[in-house]
C-alpha cells in the first residue's frame, strides 16, 4: 500500500501551491469529481466571482443557487458585477461579506428600465432600506446605489481595490451619494481606487458644486483633513469623466486624503473638473509622479500647466494625448521636469517651436520612452515632435553650444520624426517626377553629414529596441485641399496627395542606407523594431543583409511595405523593389539572423 | 567535500556538498553542526524517492537562485516547464506525491514548483470524469447530489 497515493492525502500547504495554477473554470470541475474534491476547491471557487454580464437571476434564479451564495460567502474575496440586485444582495446577506479584496462595480451596463423590475430581479431577498418602497414607480437610467455599496465598503475594511462607476454614486432618491462613498471607502489597505463618471443624461450638474469660486484651498484642506482618515496605502486612482459638468468638484475631495499617491490616471475630463484636480493633486498628493491623461474634451493651456505643476517631486512617468491647446507655456512647464522624466508621451507638438525637441534631448539623462501617436489612434491631422535635421545640423557645427544628445543605453523606445533631412535625391513617389528640392532651401551637400551627426546620437543609444519614425505635419488647409479623409492611416495618405504639396510628406526623412550611414548602428544589439512609415527611405537589400547581422533581433520593419514605390518609375526602382521583397519572402521568420539559428 | 544522507530504509548517499545544499534544510543542518562528517539522517525520504531528488539536484546544481516574481500570475507560468524537468516528471502519480512532499520537507523550492505545477497540469482543461479517470477516483455522488452542485455553481460554468 502506497503511503501516499492521492491529492488529498497532501497537507493543505502544499494544496494551497497548487491551487493558483489552476484556471477558475478547473475549480468547478474538480468539485464535481467527488466529495473531498468538493470541500477542497468550494472555497477556491467563491474565492473570485466575475460574473460579467450575467445577472443576479441567472446566476442564483434557483433557491439551491441562492443557498450556495449565502453558505459560501465568507471565501468571497473578489467580485466583478453589472448587476444591481447582486449588489443588493451582497450587502444584505447574512453572514455579512467581510473580507472583499477586491470590488469591480460597473451598474451603468445593466440593461434594466424601471424600479419595478428591478425589485423583480431582486426576489426573495431580505428587503432593507436599500431596497426602496416598492410603490416607487418611476424610469431610472442609470442605478442608483450608494446606500448598498457604502454597505458594502463600511463592511469590508481589508479592500485593496475598488473600482465604482455613476451607478455607484446616487441614492436611490436621486441625493448625490459621492461622499458618503468617500466616507466608507476603506482606508487601511486601498492600493488602487477606480471612478467612473461616464456620462449619463441623469446626471446633470449639481447647483451648489462651488466648481467656479475661488476658496481658501489650504484651510479646506485643513478642515477636511481633521475629519477624514488618510488612505495611506493608496498608490494610483483612475477617474474617467464624460459629458461637460459630469464630475462634481466635491466628489474628488477624497484626493486630499492620498498623501501616498503616486499614479494618476485621468480619462475624458471636461475644465472643472481639471480645475478641481489641479488644487487637490497639488495640496492632497505631494508623492506624484506618474501621470497618464487620456483624451480631455477640451484643454485650456492655463489647465494643461497647472496639471504639469502638479508633482513635486518631479514628473517620472507623463502621458499625454493629442492636446490641441498644448504650446509654449505647457511645453516649458514639462520642460521644468525634464530631469526626471523616464517616460513621456506626446501625441501632438504642432505649437511647439522647431527644434524645441532637442532640450528635451540634449537634458532629459534619465528617459527610457520617448512615445507619439499611433497612426490607428490618430483623430486629426497633428505633428509630432521633430528634429528639423538640416537646421540642428548648422547650430551643431557653427553655434560652438555643445549639441550632442545626452540619451543613452537607457532609452529603448523612441518616436521622433526626422524632418528636413537634405535629400537631393528624392521623387514624387507616384510618378517619379522630378520633387522640387530646391525649392526647400536646405545645403544638398549636407546630405551625408547630416545624417551622418543623427546616426551618431542614435548610436549611444545601446539599449535601443523600437525606433518609430515620426509622422510629418498636415495642416487642416492642406487637408481640404487636398480632399483627403481624417482616418486614413500614413500609407494610405501619402497615396491621396498629390504632389503639389511638396512638404506634405515625409520625403524628406532619415535614408537608413549604409551610404548615409546606417553602419554607425552597429551597436544597438537590442533593437526589435525599425518603423519607418512609409517615409522616402533608402533601404535595399545591402541594408537589409546588414541588419540581419548587426541587429540579430530585429523581429521587422514596419512601414516597408510601400517599399520604393517612391520611386517606382524611375530607373533602378522597379528592380530595387522585387530584390527587396525577395530578400524579405526569403526571411519569413524575422530579420535578425538570431531567428535562423 | 562530499555529503552523507541517510533515506528513512537505511541507505547512504553519497553526494557533493554543492548538491545537497539545493536543500535548504540539509543547508541550514551543515551551517549549524559546521565541519563534520556524521551522516545526515532523513527519516521523512525512502531510498528511492531520494535517488529521484539528487537526480534533480544534480541536474541543477548550478542554477541560479530562484527570485520570487510575486506579482506575475503563476496561471500564466504553468506551462513554463523545462523540458528537462518535464521529462524528469513523467513518473507513476504515487512517486510524484512523494517527490513534491520530499521537495517540501527538504526546503527545495525549485522542485516543489515543478511537482505543483506537474498536477495542475494534469487536472487542467478537464471535465470532472476524466479527473477521476487521472487520479483513479470514485465519484461518491449520488444523481441528485450531482444535480444540486451543478445548480449551485451555476453561476461559475462556462456559457
Amino acid at each position: 500500500m502506497p503511503a501516499w497515493a492521492s491529492l488529498l492525502d497532501l497537507p493543505q500547504e502544499i494544496i494551497d501551491l497548487i491551487l493558483p495554477h489552476i484556471s477558475h473554470n478547473d475549480y468547478a470541475s474538480c468539485l464535481r469529481v467527488n466529495t473531498s474534491w468538493r470541500s477542497i476547491f468550494t472555497p477556491s471557487l467563491w474565492q473570485v466571482m466575475r460574473l460579467g454580464d450575467r445577472t443576479m437571476h441567472e446566476c442564483f434564479g434557483t433557491r439551491e443557487a441562492r443557498i450556495a451564495l449565502v453558505r459560501n460567502s465568507q471565501y468571497i474575496r473578489t467580485v466583478e458585477t453589472t448587476d444591481p440586485a447582486f449588489v443588493f444582495a451582497l450587502a444584505c446577506m447574512y453572514p455579512t461579506v467581510t473580507k472583499l479584496e477586491s470590488l469591480t462595480l460597473r451598474l451603468k451596463d445593466h440593461a434594466f428600465s424601471t424600479v419595478d423590475e428591478l425589485l423583480l430581479s431582486t426576489d426573495e431577498l431580505p428587503a432593507t432600506a436599500a431596497t426602496v418602497a416598492p410603490d416607487t414607480k418611476q424610469t431610472i437610467d442609470v442605478p442608483r446605489c450608494t446606500a448598498p455599496v457604502t454597505l458594502i465598503l463600511k463592511n469590508n475594511p481589508n479592500l485593496r481595490y475598488v473600482s465604482l462607476d455613476v451607478g455607484c454614486f446616487r441614492y436611490r432618491d436621486g441625493m448625490e451619494g459621492m461622499l458618503s462613498l468617500a466616507m466608507a471607502f476603506p482606508t487601511a489597505k486601498l492600493e488602487k481606487l477606480e471612478l467612473s463618471f461616464l456620462n449619463s443624461a441623469a446626471y446633470n450638474r449639481d447647483i451648489n458644486d462651488g466648481g467656479d469660486e475661488a476658496f481658501d484651498t489650504e484651510s479646506f484642506a485643513q478642515y477636511y483633513l481633521a475629519k477624514h482618515n488618510p488612505f495611506p496605502a493608496l498608490k494610483e486612482v483612475i477617474i474617467t469623466g464624460g459629458g461637460q459638468n459630469c464630475i462634481n468638484p466635491n466628489r474628488l475631495n477624497f484626493l486630499l486624503r492620498c498623501h501616498n499617491l503616486e499614479t494618476a490616471r485621468l480619462h475624458r475630463l471636461d475644465s472643472n473638473a481639471m480645475k478641481a484636480l489641479i488644487v487637490f493633486l497639488r495640496t492632497g498628493c505631494p508623492k506624484l509622479t506618474t501621470m497618464e491623461w487620456r483624451k480631455g474634451l477640451y484643454d485650456p493651456e492655463e489647465f494643461i500647466v497647472g496639471l504639469l505643476q502638479a508633482s513635486k517631486l518631479g514628473w517620472k512617468e507623463l502621458r499625454l494625448p493629442d492636446m490641441p491647446e498644448f504650446g509654449t507655456d505647457a511645453w516649458e512647464a514639462l520642460m521644468q521636469h525634464v530631469g526626471t522624466l523616464e517616460v513621456l508621451r506626446l501625441e501632438s507638438a504642432e505649437h511647439i517651436p522647431t527644434n524645441a525637441v532637442l532640450n528635451l534631448l540634449c537634458s532629459a539623462r534619465k528617459l527610457k520612452r520617448l512615445e507619439g501617436i499611433a497612426d490607428r489612434q490618430r483623430k486629426r491631422f497633428t505633428r509630432e515632435l521633430s528634429v528639423h535635421a538640416h537646421d540642428a545640423f548648422r547650430e551643431h557645427l557653427f553655434e560652438g553650444s555643445n549639441m550632442d544628445w545626452v540619451l543613452g543605453p537607457s532609452v529603448e523606445h523612441l518616436q521622433l520624426h526626422f524632418d528636413c533631412v537634405p535629400r537631393p535625391d528624392v521623387l514624387y513617389r507616384l510618378n517619379g517626377g522630378e520633387f522640387g528640392f530646391h525649392l526647400t532651401g536646405l545645403n544638398p551637400e549636407w546630405r551625408y553629414p547630416a545624417q551622418n551627426w543623427i546616426y551618431i546620437q542614435l548610436s549611444r543609444m545601446t539599449g535601443l529596441q523600437e525606433l518609430v519614425v515620426g509622422l510629418q505635419e498636415l495642416s487642416a488647409s492642406t487637408v481640404r485641399r487636398n480632399g483627403v479623409d481624417w482616418s486614413m492611416d500614413t500609407a494610405a495618405l501619402e497615396e491621396a496627395l498629390p504632389e503639389n504639396d511638396p512638404r506634405v510628406f515625409n520625403y524628406l526623412s532619415l535614408e537608413f542606407s549604409l551610404e548615409c550611414g546606417l553602419g554607425l548602428l552597429s551597436g544597438l544589439k537590442e533593437m526589435r523594431m525599425l518603423d519607418v512609415r512609409s517615409t522616402a527611405h533608402n533601404i535595399g537589400v545591402a541594408e537589409l543583409e546588414w541588419m540581419h547581422t548587426n541587429w540579430p533581433k530585429l523581429e521587422r520593419i514596419s512601414g516597408l511595405e510601400s517599399d520604393r514605390r517612391w520611386s517606382i518609375h524611375h530607373e533602378d526602382g522597379p528592380a530595387a523593389k522585387t530584390a527587396v521583397e525577395e530578400w524579405m519572402a526569403a526571411h519569413p521568420r524575422g530579420i535578425g539572423s538570431s531567428f535562423y539559428q | 567535500m562530499p555529503v552523507i544522507l541517510v533515506s528513512s530504509d537505511n541507505q547512504d548517499f553519497k553526494v557533493d556538498k554543492e548538491v545537497a545544499e539545493r536543500s535548504i534544510l540539509i543547508k541550514n543542518m551543515l551551517e549549524d553542526v559546521g565541519e563534520s562528517d556524521s551522516p545526515i539522517p532523513l527519516p521523512n525520504v525512502t531510498a528511492a524517492v531520494l535517488t529521484k531528488v539528487i537526480e534533480y539536484c544534480e541536474h541543477h546544481r548550478n542554477d541560479p537562485v530562484q527570485v520570487p516574481e510575486e506579482t506575475d500570475d503563476p496561471r500564466k507560468r504553468s506551462n513554463d516547464i523545462e523540458e528537462w524537468d518535464m521529462k524528469f516528471m513523467q513518473v507513476d502519480q504515487e512517486m510524484l506525491f512523494e517527490i513534491i512532499l520530499a521537495a517540501n520537507y527538504l526546503d527545495i523550492k525549485p522542485l516543489l514548483d515543478v511537482g505543483c505545477k506537474t498536477v495542475a497540469n494534469i487536472i487542467k482543461g478537464k471535465t470532472p470524469e476524466e479527473i477521476r479517470k487521472a487520479f483513479n477516483i470514485v465519484n461518491d455522488f449520488t444523481p441528485e447530489e450531482e444535480a444540486q452542485i451543478k445548480k449551485e455553481n451555476e453561476w461559475a460554468e462556462d456559457r
